[in-house]
């Protein structure tokens, strides 16, 4: 940690308060406009336009670890740092196709549950809820980590009062706003995050030329500029795998097909992934100039706000304090709202209390906000280990769903008994990797051996799959 | 891991790198050959029963 | 589960040198250039992009 706050405590808490009023605010809102039934709490009623939908993805894969890792990732791994965390991208340009067919398949369903247990059946529904669960809440804790150590660097608050604050901001105006005040915050937030980003590179690079920084790389740091850096090469192709399962299988993505208008659907996910892709590459760039100014960085994970602080003084404090705080409500906030969705909708609709009216299952999700809300913080309470290490852990299960929800989409010899064991074994070997053969490695042999047990399943022992099962949830 | 006494770690690393790529691109000839074949109809009419297939 | 993710993260397993010496083939300046001035470009223009849609949608009364 550094040893001196970056920004003056006045000056943080004012940011904080005003931020966290404005947010909250807004949430409420928006909260009020609509019909106020189940589908307009959970899916902001089913009509969002282009410019919302594009940026409520840019700003929900915008997350505190795009922030604070991918730079991270930049000034350790160099370019394939860079690059391999922009393949993530990847993620939200592949969903674009499958995010059509679910529109069309599904028009009345509310989750990624929904499909998986009406295309195979509720053995693998367990499962996967199991397996989206266990993500959800490593992610929500990066989150929350994430939200505690940025305060504390920046300002010198206590880890837990930031923790608490943001999480405590993000749960309130997602419990009265629902999906409505997260895509319309999401929309403010992504072009805070994107403009504020421009200006720290232009003013970071007006300083340091990029000759400049790609001299001193080369003559100091050649390691960062090697194509062939075999940390860098092991990392290249996890990020985009990783990416692919988070998206194919979380509610977070799901239900923005559902709440997008069907017109703006694949464009909006074309669209937001090009937008994303830009993300890593510049704050990896800044991260980079840290290294060409030999900045001493204690902890690699703020580098960011470090090199902004020292290149552009306390503006660029303030301006780092609203980017990541942007990051973080945004990412939180659309986790919130789409896991409750998917518990009101699969684990308390269609699991403990079967028939429930609308209203209740929106008022299940309103419980299920708050109570995530709670969790988060408590499992955040103690900082335990490097954000981008937990979510690596985690890729070891979201890639093992990436075949079995594609191939369940498009192919109707799609077997239920192989997506299950898909699921199962390709995370049991994920994690076996991401302990004998390196973190970077999960991802992609979950992947690797789920495809392998999904398409030799399939091929085996093809299913009949009656596609108009899905049209009714 | 026995795979260490018979490569040098950039070898590793390139082996790894080749089986992502193949993995991610099996993944995208995947999608885009599903996404072909639903391409213009009707969400529910499976091709393959259309054409007698199964 | 923090005990058990904390376990399996930190168990032991061979580490990949950074910077360690290696074959190495560093990419030329110009591409460099043109990755980290194409990536702010590009920011910029899905930042304007998005603006104008926005625009567009809220004369036509399509926001929501």
């Amino acid at each position: 940690m550094t040893d001196a706050p970056l920004l003056d405590a006045g000056i943080a808490w004012f940011l904080l308060v005003a931020f966290s009023v404005l947010w909250i605010a807004l949430g409420v809102w928006w909260g009020k406009r609509g019909k106020g039934d189940a589908d307009d709490y959970l899916l902001a009623g089913r009509n969002i336009g282009l410019a919302l939908s594009t940026a409520t993805l840019m700003a929900s894969w915008v997350t505190g670890n795009t922030t604070l890792a991918a730079p991270e990732v930049g000034y350790t791994l160099g370019l394939w740092g860079m690059l391999g965390y922009a393949l993530a991208g990847l993620g939200l340009f592949l969903f674009a196709p499958l995010a059509i067919r679910i529109k069309r398949l599904m028009p009345t369903a509310r989750t990624s549950g929904d499909f998986v247990r009406l295309r195979y059946g509720r053995v693998c529904w367990a499962v996967f809820l199991l397996i989206t669960m266990a993500y959800t809440l490593g992610f929500l804790i990066t989150q929350g980590m994430g939200a505690g150590l940025l305060l504390q660097a920046l300002s010198g608050f206590d880890y837990r009062l930031g923790m608490v604050s943001v999480i405590g901001v993000s749960t309130t105006y997602t419990l009265f706003g629902g999906m409505r005040g997260v895509v319309g915050t999401d929309f403010i937030q992504s072009l805070l995050i994107m403009a504020l980003l421009v200006l720290v590179a232009v003013l970071g690079y007006g300083r340091i030329s990029v000759d400049e920084v790609y001299g001193a790389l080369a003559a100091e740091h050649p390691s960062r500029l090697n194509m062939l850096l075999p940390a860098g090469l092991l990392f290249a192709w996890n990020t985009g795998l990783f990416s692919m399962g988070e998206v194919f299988h979380n509610n977070i993505w799901w239900s923005r097909v559902f709440a997008s208008r069907p017109s703006v659907v694949f464009r909006s996910f074309i669209l937001g992934g090009l937008a994303w892709t830009t993300v890593p590459i510049v704050t990896g760039a800044i991260a980079l100039m840290a290294l060409a100014t030999n900045l001493e960085v204690p902890q690699v994970n703020m580098v960011f706000p470090l090199i902004t602080a020292q290149l552009l003084g306390s503006g660029g404090a303030i301006v780092v304090f609203i980017i990541i705080f942007a990051s973080l409500t945004s990412t939180l906030d659309s986790l919130l709202a789409a896991s409750a969705d998917l518990i009101a909708e699969d684990v308390v609709a269609h699991w403990l209390r079967p028939g429930i009216s609308d209203a209740q299952i929106r008022q299940a999700a309103r419980l299920v906000v708050v109570g995530l809300g709670l969790l988060t913080m408590l499992l955040s309470w103690q900082y335990f280990t490097s954000m981008y290490q937990l979510l690596l852990f985690t890729g070891a299960l979201v890639a093992s769903t990436i075949w079995p929800i594609a191939m369940g989409l498009y192919w109707p010899q799609a077997n239920r008994q192989a997506a299950t064991a898909a699921m199962v074994l390709g995370s049991i070997t994920g994690l076996l990797a991401y302990g004998l053969v390196a973190p970077y490695c999960a991802a992609l042999v979950s992947a690797a051996v789920s495809a392998g047990v999904m398409g030799l399943g399939s091929h085996w022992n093809p299913e009949r799959f009656e596609w108009r099962l899905l049209a009714d949830r | 891991m026995q795979i260490e006494c018979c490569m040098t770690e950039l070898q590793q690393a390139l082996l790894i790198f080749a089986i992502g790529a193949l993995v991610t691109l099996a993944t995208v000839i995947m999608i885009a050959r599903g996404h072909a074949r639903w391409h213009g109809r009707d969400p529910y009419d499976d091709p393959n029963r259309a054409a007698g297939h199964d | 589960m923090p005990l058990l993710i904390t376990a399996l993260i930190t168990a032991n397993r061979p580490a990949f040198a950074t910077t360690a010496p290696t074959t190495q083939w560093l990419l030329p300046a110009s591409l460099f250039r043109l990755l980290v001035v194409g990536s702010i470009i590009g920011l910029v223009v899905a930042t304007l992009v998005i603006v104008l849609i926005w625009l567009k949608e809220l004369r036509q009364g399509q926001v929501w």
